[in-house]
């Protein structure tokens, strides 16, 4: 089983994802209504390749975080699969996974609430340890000290409750946590959007140095597009549970076509006015027509051939594609 | 139209009194929007609050004046601030969902504002309401006045906060990182939002935000805060490209720059000291400054520059036209 995997992946990528959907019930609002279901995660696919950091943007509720807990196995998908070095990961046991859990890592946003606060660092660290086999002090200890150092800290901070650390502090913890168990894939959800601004350039330098050092791949998820674009090789733009637009870093940055990836961008350079931005409509309050462009309701280029027929992937560039059927009529607006 | 000057602030806490804004001067014209810009704990939102009456009772103003039109705010009792809190001076808050009263429908909260300063009622409160509503960008005022807030989306419920807060015509606005808790695509609109009502009223507007870029869209001066002092006071366009205060300068090197991927961001070593370990005597940045000198643990005054701004660094002593203030 393991062997056919293997041949659907890529050699040099670390992770494939196939086709994930994840949906959640939605409240009724009478008894007896059909129940309704809200898609947090519709056919999204992708690959990272080794070393490489991806970048995951997107606005809240698009279904961000659902994908980066589902490749961490936090959460079970609808349909769809993971591999992860060269295995399946979507669909075996939890129990089974246990020794793959050590590769892959997640670092999360808010670093007060990722640390047990009745525990000292000390042992947060230890159990860590613990939990993949690695019981004797001393080899707790050889393995702790010098990632201790490379992340910035001194020892004294071992004894210390995380109450008595800083936000950036703290985020060094669970960065320096997420490399205890020697993964090669880190998913790092919104890691900085807690930190004020001096501390949040410490530990995106950290990252990138870390992530060089150790040859780490990882999938940055974050809705802020410049520091997506500081930190990642490759970018997927998600709205709404789809991925709308992907490609290299600068590409999609700089000649970014789908119209949302663009409204991103111009949120961020400018504030014009005239711009037409669009509602932001609260997602569930959306009619989401199985059959038309998700994009419809907010997209200045809409027309009946949008609501009609779902766009599919186009090609921009070289491994730059986007999801829209009016690349052409864009591509000649912008001239 | 608002002078603040030289205002200190301190905190009552384990029988001492702590410092929390020391010699806050600026000033807003009518009109004219400010930012303060800064990090968590610097003293902005004290600021606000100090300006709106707000204080915590163990937080008290020691001394210096606030004026606006000609009162000072800063001896008000809270008596006199009822009277012109909410008509002339009024606040957005960060947190739309916990300033809003979730058992009371939008519409209704508005309609609260203008019956405790216009004494309206029944059919004129009602065609005000949907007008203010519709004034915000709601394009279904009739529906949106019968939601409750968690029925509402982030940037609807800021946008209701913003018509409550402008149903008086204030004179000064003042927004409390009005767009922290937003989307980047919302974001841009409330920040349009505001812009446009002040286009509309010659209001003055305090924009409060840790970020910089927010600002420097939004804003024509800057005052940029750490540890209750305001380090640099300026135009934006100045600041923002040639900022002179170490920390104004490292604070920027510190935003991640589309034109400089490979390089590694700037990073000011050190945290923001609490409200305990903070300095009492010298320069309250000493400590985190790569520029330290002997003379920065004396008095450090404000000093303005040739182009008008001022910075509170000793560097500038003789640099660039500086002279005491």
């Amino acid at each position: 089983m393991a062997e056919r995997n293997n041949s659907k992946m890529n050699p040099d990528s670390i992770l494939k994802v196939e086709q994930l959907v994840k949906t959640y019930p939605l409240p009724s609002e009478r008894i007896f209504e059909r129940k309704k279901i809200f898609t947090a995660v519709s056919n999204v696919s992708f690959e990272i390749k080794k070393g490489e950091t991806v970048g995951l943007i997107g606005e809240s509720g698009c279904g961000k975080t659902s994908v980066g807990r589902i490749i961490t196995k936090l959460l079970e998908p609808d349909s769809g699969k993971v591999f992860f070095e060269g295995q399946e990961i979507s669909s075996i046991k939890k129990k089974d996974f246990r020794e793959k859990r050590s590769r892959i890592q997640m670092i999360f946003q808010d670093p007060s609430t990722a640390l047990n606060p009745q525990f000292r660092i000390g042992r947060i660290l230890r159990e860590a340890l613990f939990s993949i086999g690695i019981k004797r002090r001393t080899d707790q200890k050889n393995r702790i000290m010098p990632l201790l150092s490379r992340v910035g800290m001194s020892e004294e901070y071992l004894d210390r409750y995380p109450h008595e650390l800083s936000g950036g502090q703290k985020q060094r913890i669970c960065i320096l946590l997420a490399l205890l168990t020697n993964p090669s894939l880190i998913v790092a959800d919104e890691v900085v959007s807690a930190l004020d601004l001096s501390v949040q350039a410490q530990i995106l330098n950290l990252m990138r140095l870390l992530q060089k050092d150790f040859g780490l791949s990882i999938l940055f998820i974050s809705h802020n597009l410049n520091i997506i674009h500081y930190m990642s090789d490759r970018i997927l733009v998600m709205y709404m549970g789809e991925i709308v637009e992907y490609g290299p870093c600068e590409e999609v940055y700089r000649k970014g076509r789908h119209p949302y990836t663009m409204l991103l961008l111009s949120s961020l350079l400018d504030l014009n006015a005239d711009k037409t931005s669009g509602e932001a409509k609260d997602s569930s309050e959306l009619i989401r027509g199985e059959s038309s462009c998700i994009f419809y309701h907010r997209c200045p280029w809409r027309d009946r051939l949008c609501l009609e027929k779902k766009p599919l992937f186009a090609e921009l560039g070289p491994g730059h594609y986007a999801k829209c059927h009016h690349l052409d009529i864009i591509e000649a607006s912008l001239k | 139209m608002l002078k603040v000057d030289k205002l200190n602030v301190s905190i009552k806490m384990n029988k001492g009194l702590y410092p929390v804004l020391e010699d806050v001067s600026f000033s807003v014209a009518r009109g004219d929007t400010l930012g303060i810009v800064g990090e968590s704990g610097c003293g902005k939102s004290m600021t606000a609050m100090a300006l709106m009456g707000l204080l915590r009772k163990n937080i008290k103003i020691v001394s210096g004046q606030i004026n606006f039109d000609g009162m000072d705010l800063a001896a008000f009792s809270q008596k006199q601030y009822e009277q012109i809190r909410g008509k002339r001076l009024s606040m957005i808050f960060q947190d739309s969902m916990s300033s809003l009263n979730p058992l009371m429908k939008a519409g209704k909260q508005i309609g609260e504002a203008y019956q405790i300063h216009f004494g309206l009622s029944g059919d004129a409160l009602d065609s005000k309401i949907l007008e203010s509503l519709n004034s915000v960008g709601f394009t279904n005022p009739e529906e949106t006045r019968s939601k409750y807030p968690h029925q509402l989306s982030g940037g609807q419920r800021q946008r209701v906060m913003i018509a409550m807060a402008i149903a008086g015509n204030p004179e000064l606005l003042i927004a409390d990182e009005p767009t922290t808790a937003l989307d980047v695509t919302s974001q841009n609109k409330i920040l349009t939002l505001i812009k446009n009502i002040q286009a509309a009223s010659a209001l003055a507007i305090i924009i409060i935000s840790h970020d910089i870029t927010v600002i420097s869209q939004t804003c024509s001066h800057v005052c940029v805060m750490y540890s209750g002092w305001i380090v640099e006071h300026g135009k934006t366009k100045d600041i923002i490209s040639n900022p002179k205060h170490p920390y104004a300068e490292a604070l920027i090197a510190a935003i991640p720059n589309a034109k400089a991927k490979d390089k590694e961001l700037g990073v000011i070593k050190g945290n923001v000291p609490s409200l305990l370990q903070r300095p009492k005597e010298g320069c309250v940045f000493a400590e985190r400054c790569k520029y330290r000198m002997p003379e920065c643990s004396g008095e450090i005054g404000n000093f303005v520059l040739k182009d008008g701004r001022t910075v509170r660094c000793i560097l500038y002593r003789h640099k660039d036209g500086g002279k005491e203030q």
